[in-house]
């Protein structure tokens, strides 16, 4: 009985691997493979239905307490009118929410920022991937040194960034050399640029090795077929290279639009709870309810942020599975 | 299939959704006062709500006042070995027949330690760095005002006589005297007893006068390991400091060691404790640093701590132990530390850090079996167990109804035991006695309400107590958070985890919000139902603005029984004599004087503009409008006129006398509170040429009142009816009366308002309505040492200047933390030439803008 399990299990093996590997069709009876398959399925007895409760437990409860209880907890919280009184007010919260100028700032800065430096992150870190691909020298000095800012710690990143762009900082003194005056760049219209900057600082090395990984995986003998047909490498590109990264394009635009989402830490840290209104953001607001106790805003906040992440995050997918099928299709 | 594969992608979006959701409240930690990891104690576990609310016997010990006779003078400290207390005492024999310039003379340091309990009658508030800001370093020389509010803080007494005997002495121009003129005349008698541990008879072991010769100040007991008694006397100049050990001999001290000498301690040392250690080897403890001598002074050990050294005692086991209070730059939170020290190594082994915030200099003892070392903070004695780890509340002296700020000294009899020396500065006749200590069998069998307060207050505590013990029905206990390492915090993370107190001490708003905030938020019960319902209380009980000021439009969120009034003082004849006046008004005067002409006493431009801050709260932001206007010309101008003098106040090296400065036009403005007995000395200050203007303001309104006492109800209370029964005690006549002459500022209620100010026109000492004894005002006020100011009663016209200065006040001082750093930060650049003040006021505009939206 063992045996012959261990036959059609490699059979099975067999059927996975591609077609190149061997001549011959395997011969597998479909009845066999069948029964097979519903052995499989009568094994998973009660006792070991609860082995695997009791290993998934743990992190089931994780879960549970950490994502699912919270979110739930803010639920509640949108629907009271404070966390003293705790009177059912409905929708009121989001109400509020949405009229309050400084959610409407933050969520304005929040979305133009994500615009801005989300495809700026998957666009820069593509160009730079498709240059480490080529033969250049330096290559793996260049591909470390992008990953760097990935090691750097937080608070170190802030201070370099505060000895470039304060006001007698390194930036303002080389434009004085050039004549021109001083730019109070974290408290103007100029700061958002330097969030931007900062953003794509961070995450460019990681997008980029994310894009080499999948630039690798092209299949070599699709790009040698293109070449002998005479496709040029702007061709290649936009027909072969962008159709097969479009699942890691995809994934890095949700990690980059998660992370943009994450740059409040950075913001904080350069310009405290209350910063120039342009690099105000839907965190500042969520932290500062938090600080002031307004849970209620906070959570109706953060619902409506949920609701549109999901719709976005919803869109992307959609898109992946749009553009999977058209490579399938290939 | 595809159901499955669709179901899979949907939970992935909602899973990638919540995780980006669980970003939010990844806010700043600020600390929920839960300590920072080596022993831990159950202090940073606690509950202090419901540890408040806990109705055991847990912590709850009886006082009863040891009977002791046959001793004279007040008991100043105490020590207990297993069967005998040891302690001294101090009285004051005034010479009335004498002149000034006696002999006898005892000048103010002498007996200025004499005076350890709750200070009354600051007259200015000083500002953060506790250094003199407008006229806070005033330095009462002698106040004995009505109501006897500074009788004990006094350090010299002066008769009436004296009085006019200064006034016909050396009087300057100005009318102001020398500060000799005020040292009271008299004799300190210091006395040493013994008495039996269960008290009694007591024995005179020996007796010291001033008269002797030296003027020495007796202070502290020593008990050596074989059991005899030591002395330690201090006697000051105006620049050393010398410390003397003595025996005791037939009645009398002998073996005057110097202390300075032997130990070669420098002439500023401050000696925070001295004591044998069980090898019988001498440890003197001094503010940074340890020393160990044998029994012949010879130095066995010394040793340095980088932090200032609180408490040093020794552990259960005969170690020596010192306490530090330690503050984290980063998280702004204080810690006390106790470490150990070995003596062998010279080096300090053991630390624990106990999360509490202050241990006081006598609060560390040896530990009993149970306990390595015990120690007392505001609100508790706590024992550390080694065994556990943990420290364990032995007294909480709250649930205790005991008023710690009372209580000095400590002496563990046992575990269920402790001898203090109890000073009750509200008694009628201020006295001290010595208090035993003894655990509660008895449950409590009252309502208990919670009373949160961050930074305590020792007259609210007295009024819980006797609250307390006014009544069977009720007991407050007080939830004090002084003692976290991060106060504000804790109880801002108590409300937001639902975990409220029944009332809330308003101590410019509570935990991190503002007053207004909290209303806001609906943290604050509406009490004008209850006010309204009360047959003993009506609006027209109280002066008009002071209870406008004290509601929030129609509705009454707070109660309070006194208040005081922030203003600026200026000279008349330059400002005009009539109160208020606006931003270009001032700044047009401000910019008439000379460049090194200063604003303030600091000469610091932040610490000008952190003055201002109040009228910008009430001047620049709209909050019913949600609207700011901080880039307005009015708010450029204070800007202007903060900018002159100096980027930091140098406050070693400034030698500017205030005084005098003042009265030669180098300093404009004193700024600060007030009360009736200031009146005369600023006149004097001023050659009356003075006015109360207050700040600049819009409406020409700048004085503001702020409450001392005000009291909230949550709106979770458990008890509404029965707070307000405490609460109402902060506005009967009955409440109010009792209290008044305790609390800095000036009563709220008309009728005890006009006993109050009655009570600054006497000559003679007499008894208010309310059963207080009233002082009249005497004495003299010095501010900078070289000049005294005489204070006596108000004349008429005196006293319709202050009623015509509480007259003009309006509003409630409000003070918005978020809003003055925003305003501090930006004006920095504007002081420094970095940015013009368009640039700075248009960044303050747009970062207050967005504050004042996110609280709309």
């Amino acid at each position: 009985m063992s045996d012959k399990k261990s036959e059609n299990l490699n059979e099975l093996e067999m059927k996975d691997e591609p077609k190149a590997v061997s001549n011959e069709e395997p011969k597998v009876d479909p009845e066999t493979e069948l029964k097979e398959v519903k052995y499989k399925k009568k094994h998973y007895s009660v006792k070991d239905r609860l082995h695997e409760a009791a290993f998934l437990s743990p992190s089931f409860l994780g879960v549970l307490t950490f994502f699912v209880v919270p979110f739930f907890v803010v639920i509640y919280y949108a629907n009271i009118d404070s966390i003293i009184q705790k009177n059912f007010v409905g929708i009121e919260n989001f109400k509020n929410v949405l009229q309050n100028s400084s959610f409407q700032t933050a969520a304005k800065n929040t979305a133009v920022f994500s615009a801005t430096a989300v495809p700026l992150a998957i666009v820069l870190s593509l160009i730079m991937a498709l240059i480490l691909e080529q033969n250049i020298p330096m290559k793996s000095q260049f591909r470390t040194f992008f990953l760097s800012p990935l090691m750097v710690p937080v608070a170190s990143v802030v201070l370099i960034w505060q000895v470039l762009f304060d006001y007698h900082g390194m930036v303002n003194k080389i434009i004085n050399v050039f004549g021109g005056g001083s730019i109070d760049w974290l408290k103007s219209a100029y700061a958002p640029i330097v969030i931007v900057i900062l953003f794509l600082w961070k995450n460019l090395g990681y997008n980029m090795i994310l894009f080499m990984a999948a630039l690798s995986s092209i299949p070599r003998d699709v790009i040698e077929v293109s070449m002998l047909d005479g496709a040029t490498p702007w061709r290649q590109f936009w027909s072969i290279k962008i159709r097969y990264l479009l699942p890691t394009i995809l994934f890095v635009g949700i990690m980059s639009l998660i992370n943009s989402f994450k740059v409040f830490r950075e913001v904080y840290l350069l310009a405290g709870d209350y910063p120039y209104d342009s690099i105000y953001t839907l965190q500042h607001f969520m932290n500062n309810t938090f600080r002031s106790l307004d849970y209620q805003k906070l959570s109706a906040a953060a619902i409506i942020m949920f609701i549109v992440i999901t719709v976005i995050v919803g869109i992307l997918f959609f898109i992946e599975e749009r553009a999977g099928r058209d490579l399938e299709g290939q | 299939m595809k159901n499955t594969r669709l179901l899979k992608r949907t939970i992935c979006i909602a899973m990638a959704a919540i995780m980006a959701v669980s970003i939010p409240a990844c806010g700043k930690d600020k600390g929920d006062g839960t300590g920072k990891g080596g022993n831990k104690t159950t202090e940073e576990a606690r509950d202090l709500i419901e540890e408040a609310k806990d109705t055991s016997t847990d912590g709850v010990f009886e006082a009863e006042d040891l009977m002791v006779t046959g001793f004279e003078g007040d008991i100043s400290s105490l020590k207990a070995t297993e069967d005998t207390i040891y302690f001294l005492t101090s009285e004051w024999i005034e010479d009335e027949t004498a002149t000034s310039g006696d002999s006898s003379e005892v000048t103010a340091s002498d007996s200025s330690e004499e005076t350890s309990g709750p200070v009354e009658g600051e007259l200015i508030e000083g500002d953060e760095k506790g250094a003199p800001s407008g006229a806070d370093e005033s330095d009462v020389v002698d106040e004995v005002g009505p109501g006897g509010e500074a009788e004990d803080t006094s350090v010299d007494t002066a008769d009436a006589e004296e009085t006019e005997s200064a006034e016909n002495g050396p009087v300057s121009e100005t009318g102001a005297i020398t500060v000799d003129d005020y040292s009271a005349i008299g004799t300190s008698t210091n006395r040493v007893y013994k008495t039996s541990i269960d008290g009694g008879e007591c024995e005179l072991l020996a007796e010291m006068s001033s008269e002797s010769g030296k003027e020495l100040y007796f202070d502290k007991i020593v008990v050596t390991s074989s059991g005899d008694i030591k002395i330690m006397a201090e006697e000051y100049t105006d620049t050393d400091t010398t410390y003397y050990l003595y025996d005791i001999a037939n009645g009398e001290l002998t073996n005057e060691v110097n202390l300075n000498k032997k130990l070669s301690l420098n002439a500023n040392t401050w000696i925070n404790q001295i004591f044998f250690d069980n090898d019988g080897n001498l440890i003197v403890s001094t503010d940074t640093s340890i020393n160990i001598y044998d029994k012949d002074y010879n130095s066995l050990s010394e040793v340095s701590s980088e932090e200032y050294i609180d408490a040093c005692g020794l552990t259960r086991d005969g170690n020596i132990i010192i306490s530090e209070y330690q503050w984290d730059e980063e998280t702004e939170t204080s810690n006390t530390v106790v470490k150990e020290y070995d003596v062998t190594k010279k080096e300090f082994t053991n630390e624990y850090d106990l999360a509490v915030s202050y241990i006081a200099y006598d609060g560390l003892v040896p530990g009993t079996d149970k306990y390595l070392f015990i120690y007392k903070t505001s609100s508790a004695v706590f024992g550390y167990n080694d065994a556990t780890k943990e420290s364990e509340k032995i007294i909480d002296f709250n649930k205790s109804d005991i008023n710690s700020d009372y209580v000095s000294g400590m002496e563990m009899i046992g575990e269920d035991k402790m001898l203090t020396v109890y000073w009750d500065y509200m008694a009628e006749e201020s006295s001290s006695t010595i208090q035993l200590y003894t655990k509660s069998e008895n449950a409590i069998d009252k309502q208990v309400l919670t009373l949160a307060t961050l930074y305590g207050s020792w007259d609210v505590k007295q009024k819980v107590i006797n609250y307390n013990k006014s009544q069977d029905t009720y007991k407050i206990n007080i939830v004090d958070y002084s003692e976290q390492d991060d106060p504000a915090g804790k109880l801002s993370a108590d409300i937001a985890a639902g975990n409220l107190p029944d009332m809330f001490l308003v101590e410019n708003g509570v935990g991190n919000m503002s007053t207004s905030q909290c209303i806001a938020k609906g943290l604050f019960e509406d009490l004008t139902p209850y006010f309204e319902a009360d047959p003993d209380l009506s609006e027209d009980d109280f002066i008009e603005n002071a209870f406008e000021a004290l509601k929030d439009g129609d509705k009454l969120y707070l109660v309070a029984s006194n208040a005081y009034i922030d203003t600026l003082i200026g000279k008349a004849s330059e400002i005009g004599e009539e109160p208020g006046w606006t931003f270009q008004e001032m700044k047009d005067y401000v910019n008439s004087k000379p460049d090194d002409c200063r604003i303030f006493y600091s000469t610091s431009k932040s610490d000008t503009l952190s003055y201002f801050m109040y009228s910008l709260i009430f001047d620049f932001i709209d909050w019913d409008a949600g609207t700011c206007s901080f880039d307005s010309q009015d708010f450029k101008d204070v800007l202007e006129m903060c900018n002159r003098g100096t980027t930091e106040m140098d406050w070693e090296n400034d030698e500017g006398n205030y005084t005098e400065m003042l009265k030669s036009g180098e300093m404009m403005f004193l700024q600060g509170s007030f009360s009736p007995s200031d009146i005369s000395i600023y006149d004097q200050m001023y050659d009356g040429d003075i006015v109360y203007k207050g700040y600049p303001n819009s409406e020409g309104s700048g004085n503001y009142f702020t409450f001392g006492d005000g009291i909230a109800m949550s709106t979770t209370c458990t008890d509404k009816d029965g707070a307000w029964q405490f609460m109402r005690e902060f506005l009967t006549e009955e409440g109010v009366g009792s209290s008044y002459i305790n609390q800095w500022g000036f009563p709220i209620r008309k009728d005890v308002f006009e006993i109050f100010m009655e009570n600054q026109t006497i000559t003679e000492e007499t008894t208010d309505k309310y059963g207080n004894k009233i002082y009249p005002i005497e004495g003299g006020m010095s501010y900078d040492g070289s000049t005294t100011f005489e204070m006596k009663p108000l004349t008429e016209e005196e006293v319709q200047t202050f009623r015509d200065y509480v007259a003009s006040a309006a509003g409630r001082a409000e003070y918005d933390q978020s809003i003055s750093d925003i305003v501090s930060e930006e004006a920095e650049a504007y002081f420094s030439g970095d940015k013009t003040v368009d640039e700075v006021a248009d960044i303050i505009q747009n970062r207050v803008t967005t504050y004042i939206n996110e609280n709309k």
